[in-house]
């Protein structure tokens, strides 16, 4: 049975490839067409995950799209068609977006460009997306299922009891009750891109004190069934022309911050003006602030969620899922298991989608969890060559044994050199896991300072991810109890403390607030890059390495070797390792 | 008509609240184009009368209502800092030249067609007349031609250079009578200035007081060859084309931005491996010739331009192209002045004028290129801090003293005359500390 998820027409779109329950290919449209957070019809993924399966479209059985688009449209109709000033503001925009994107026909639009019978294109719900996409990849039998995001048709939060192929929902919290979108607002208040820039919110966070929690707090009312409900007056979440929040959020908060000012606290802060100081001090204690509401709401659901299942193992999905800091708390405060689909935005929806196809509707058993991200593209010897060659690249060797790859760029990691690393098939979701990384040495005290600056081109305020051996995690940071290799900590998604005795050490991956986001690592999903962390370990002392997405700021992580290449050559990196091949800049 | 036969002409103004300099600076820009003008009437919409008498007390302003739009056979429109004009209703354009002059009290011909006023040499040799014949549709940095080209700042020879009179004119000239050619993109040219204001003019008179103040036998002359979007190649071949026999003293490549900018919109292959770097526009000229169809296959514009390149393939090329003009100009006996030339982020701080610029127009300019030029700056003053030449002037370092105070740019590229001031400062410094002396040894 060969099941094609997909998702598009909002943000993130992806498609996913599900074999007799396994998925076995899954990329995001804008790895390939290079334009951030692509929502166009993902021609490029589908075309990838078909290939890698040796599929024709037309031994698809079932293509699932993620969304019920009749459904989005009647939330669009009736939140703006009835008052002159939305229906002028926000009805007719978006209708112009929706007639000339064919939004309405998604379906038709998968049927005409796979070629295939029209009764073969279903869809589901967003949320049911979600929390399939969630717990079909966990390892548990049985699990709360918690999905929270903006929001999908009308729904902006679920809970569910999932046992063996069923999801039952609970319950569903309904726009504009949306936490996704209340962190959201509060993204652009803080002067950041909505849907992009959430994560810098709890970046900005580990610099501020909660001084505004119990004005975020009072604007939330917690119901004993785990569902919320959220004062509008600060919000305008249902027709938000350019800004999501409103006058009385400003009259709480003070003026919004400017988009790129200043933000200097902490280590950046020195010599710096104390009105800029002072500033950024305020904004920092809203996102610490937002961020402890946040984190609260999300226990208030998963331990209400939990009292209404009786079931302790959790699985999240949904962008809100990403927010490695509740995440943590979550581990901390449940005392069970916990499993985060790690594509929990919207391009896991269409994991999803085709996830509940196949066990909700057509009943088949025999589920595989999701033991791994590596499910995009990998690239052969062959193409790196032909890339070469195309951008004129002339200083590279070519390493085949293993071994000694990886002792030599560990030995160059050692030395201070910032180094691209492309290895096997990309990673599915936002976070790079050895793949498709920027890797460095976290013992310098000054690698975060020069990899924010000179390679990723991004706030100096934001902290770097390390990367451990799973072996040597707990020796260096207080992690929750692993249960098993699909625990958060292997993809990325949980935050714990740097321990004490580390935090001068590694400065470079310990956050102003002495916490990392962390990743395990393990030599059964990539070997290479365990390999590597043991190298670097061997001659450095601490087998870490600051890890972060190759990328540079505001582009999409590369795919290709020829991406590769370019970010490579557009950034202060040292050296890059295609595969066994190993660039030195000219 | 000729230029020279206009007498009279009509300023419109929106409002009362125009600046005196500013109006005074287009009424020069007027007398570039027209020499023999008797008078330059000023009118206002009469409900701005009032005002705009108050303000400008050193010109005689009429309303709306008295003034007789007919008499008048050019009038030029002031429009406000908004980019907005009054007065089009009043005007017959069949009888009346009919300018706009912007905020840097640019004039601009409100019709595109050619003609000599506009185009003083648009007859002066074939590749001009063809370029005339092409009306809005000429090509863009076609050799030889200046039609594409800003007009009327002053004195403009037959190939668009910024200069008065004929190059030859310098052939054999006094030993003490220097030389000094500026060549470079349209920060060079000065597309923002006046003939008066812009750096040559400026650096020429800078050089002339020093002499004349130290009681020096020298007199300098400086000759702007600059062209529009010209990147270090355009200018070796101008300088073989041009200067042959004049052969000037000192040449100032005042450049870096057109060829780090068009560094990364050209072939990769021909930059990595040829150091060729072009106009993107030439693309659509070998479309036109080689494919002979109208029919546009690529429609490449800044906003939609891909970047080839890669930062070490365009900078080699840059400075592998300054140190060949360097060594034609040594060659030739003569001195040469690397300038990398200053863009809006050598600044330490924006001025509100470049500040609105920057937030209107920073993600429009030079479309997804702008974004890589600091980075490139840093990077080519990393690996070659003197482009390689033996006398380099670093006025993006210069320009990094400058704050909030002064404004010293109009976009991203191009100076203000304040901004085309402190150019002259600095290379007129910079001659007089390194080079002045040889010549009076000499």
């Amino acid at each position: 049975m060969n099941i094609l998820g997909v998702s598009f027409d909002y943000h993130e779109a992806a498609a996913a490839l599900v074999q007799d329950g396994k998925v076995v290919a899954a990329a995001l449209e804008e790895r390939f067409t290079r334009k951030k957070n692509d929502p166009s019809l993902p021609e490029n993924a589908i075309q990838f995950c078909c290939e890698f399966a040796g599929l024709d479209f037309s031994n698809l059985d079932y293509v699932v799209f993620y969304e019920n688009t009749q459904l989005r449209f009647d939330r669009i109709l009736r939140a703006s068609f009835f008052d002159a000033h939305n229906r002028e503001n926000y009805f007719w925009p978006a209708m112009d977006s929706w007639l000339s994107r064919r939004k309405f026909f998604p379906e038709q639009r998968l049927a005409e460009f796979l070629r295939i019978a029209a009764n073969k294109i279903k869809s589901i719900k967003h949320h049911q997306a979600h929390a399939a996409s969630a717990y079909f990849c966990s390892p548990f039998e049985q699990a709360t299922v918690l999905t929270i995001d903006g929001v999908g048709e009308y729904e902006t939060a679920t809970i569910s009891k999932a046992v063996g192929e069923e999801i039952e929902c609970l319950r569903s919290n309904r726009l504009p009750h949306s936490l996704g979108l209340f962190y959201s607002a509060v993204t652009a208040f803080l002067g950041f891109k909505v849907n992009e820039d959430e994560y810098k919110v709890m970046g900005m966070a580990g610099y501020g004190e909660p001084a505004y929690y119990q004005a975020f707090r009072d604007m939330f009312d917690l119901r004993q069934d785990g569902t919320f409900a959220i004062d509008q007056q600060y919000f305008d979440f249902i027709h938000p022309v350019n800004i999501p929040y409103t006058t009385a959020l400003v009259d709480l908060l003070g003026a919004p911050r400017e988009p790129e000012s200043p933000f200097l606290l902490g280590a950046t802060a020195n010599g710096s003006d104390d009105a800029t100081v002072r500033k950024s001090k305020h904004y920092a204690d809203i996102a610490a602030s937002a961020q402890a509401v946040t984190e609260e709401v999300i226990l208030h659901m998963v331990s209400s969620a939990i009292g209404q299942t009786g079931i302790r193992d959790v699985c999240l999905a949904g962008g809100v899922a990403l927010n490695s800091l509740a995440n943590g708390k979550i581990r901390k405060a449940t005392g069970g298991r916990l499993y985060v689909q790690p594509a929990a935005g919207d391009a896991g929806g269409a994991l999803g989608a085709a996830l509940y196809w196949n066990a909700c509707v057509l009943g088949e058993t025999g589920r595989k969890p999701m033991e791994s991200a590596y499910l995009g593209k990998s690239y052969q010897n062959v193409d790196i060559e032909a890339a070469l060659r195309e951008s004129f690249t002339t200083k590279y060797e070519l390493v085949l044994d293993e071994d000694e790859l990886c002792s030599r760029v560990a030995m160059l990691l050692k030395k201070g050199a910032v180094i691209g690393w492309l290895h096997g098939r990309a990673e599915f979701g936002p976070r790079a896991l050895g793949a498709r990384s920027i890797l460095a040495n976290p013992l310098i005290a000054d690698m975060q300072a020069v990899v924010n600056k000179s390679i990723k081109f991004r706030e100096a305020f934001r902290p770097f991810a390390p990367a451990v051996p799973e072996e040597d995690g707990a020796q260096i940071f207080e992690l929750a109890e692993i249960a098993s290799k699909m625990d958060p900590e292997y993809f990325m998604l949980s935050i714990c403390k740097v321990r004490e005795e580390f935090r001068a050490q590694l400065p470079s991956i310990t956050h102003v607030d002495g916490t990392a986001r962390v990743q395990l690592v393990s030599p059964q999903t990539n070997p290479r890059f365990y390999k590597l962390l043991k190298a670097f370990g061997t001659l450095a002392g601490q087998p870490v390495l600051l890890n972060t997405s190759f990328n540079l700021r505001g582009e999409p992580i590369v795919e290709t070797p020829l991406d590769a290449i370019r970010t490579f050559e557009w950034s202060g990196m040292d050296y890059l390792v295609l595969e066994n091949y190993l660039i030195a800049k000219e | 008509m000729k230029a020279t036969d206009y007498k009279l002409a009509l300023l419109v103004l929106s409002g009362g609240g125009v600046d005196f300099a500013h109006l005074e600076r287009v009424r020069h820009a007027l007398y570039y184009r027209y020499p023999n003008l008797d008078l330059v009437d000023v009118c206002v919409p009469d409900a701005h009368l009032a005002l705009a008498r108050q303000a400008l007390t050193a010109f005689s302003i009429r309303g709306f209502d008295e003034t007789k739009f007919w008499e008048y056979p050019v009038a030029v429109i002031v429009l406000d800092k908004d980019g907005q004009g009054v007065g089009y209703d009043k005007i017959d354009f069949n009888l009346c030249r009919v300018y706009e002059a912007d905020r840097w009290g640019m004039l601009r011909y409100c019709r595109q067609g050619l003609d000599e006023i506009e185009y003083p040499h648009v007859d002066a040799h074939v590749f001009n007349r063809l370029a005339a014949g092409l009306g809005n549709e000429r090509m863009t940095y076609f050799p030889y031609g200046y039609t594409s080209q800003y007009v009327g700042l002053g004195p403009i020879d037959a190939f668009g250079h910024r200069i008065a009179g004929n190059l030859s004119d310098y052939a054999g000239r006094d030993p003490s009578h220097v030389l000094i050619a500026i060549f470079g993109g349209s920060a060079a040219w000065s597309t923002h200035t006046l003939h008066d204001e812009m750096f040559s003019t400026q650096l020429e008179r800078r050089l002339n007081e020093y002499c004349e103040r130290e009681n020096s036998p020298l007199r300098i002359s400086v000759v702007n060859l600059a062209q529009p979007s010209g990147v270090t190649l355009n200018d070796i071949i101008s300088y073989m084309l041009f200067c042959f026999e004049a052969k000037p003293d000192i040449v100032i490549a005042h450049c870096g931005a057109n060829d780090l900018a068009f560094g990364q919109t050209s072939d990769r292959y021909l930059v990595a491996e040829h150091k060729i770097v072009y106009q993107f526009q030439f693309e659509r000229w070998a479309e036109i010739l080689e494919c002979g169809t109208d029919e546009k296959v690529t429609d490449l514009q800044w906003d939609n331009i891909p970047i080839l390149t890669y930062p070490r393939q365009i900078l080699e090329a840059f400075t592998s192209r300054i140190k060949q003009f360097e060594q034609l100009v040594a060659q030739s006996g003569k001195h040469f002045i690397a300038g990398l030339q200053p863009m809006i982020f050598s600044k330490s701080q924006y001025s509100d004028m470049e500040a609105e610029w920057m937030a209107q127009n920073e993600k429009i300019f030079w479309g997804p290129v702008l974004k890589n030029m600091d980075y490139l700056y840093a990077e080519l003053l990393g690996k070659y801090p003197t482009l390689g030449c033996e006398h380099f002037v670093n006025l993006h370092q210069a320009y990094g003293k400058y704050s909030a105070t002064e404004s010293l740019f109009c976009d991203a590229v191009h100076t203000t005359p304040q901004g085309d001031q402190v150019i002259a400062e600095i290379y007129s410094e910079y001659i007089i500390a390194n080079m002045l002396g040889h010549f009076l040894q000499s």
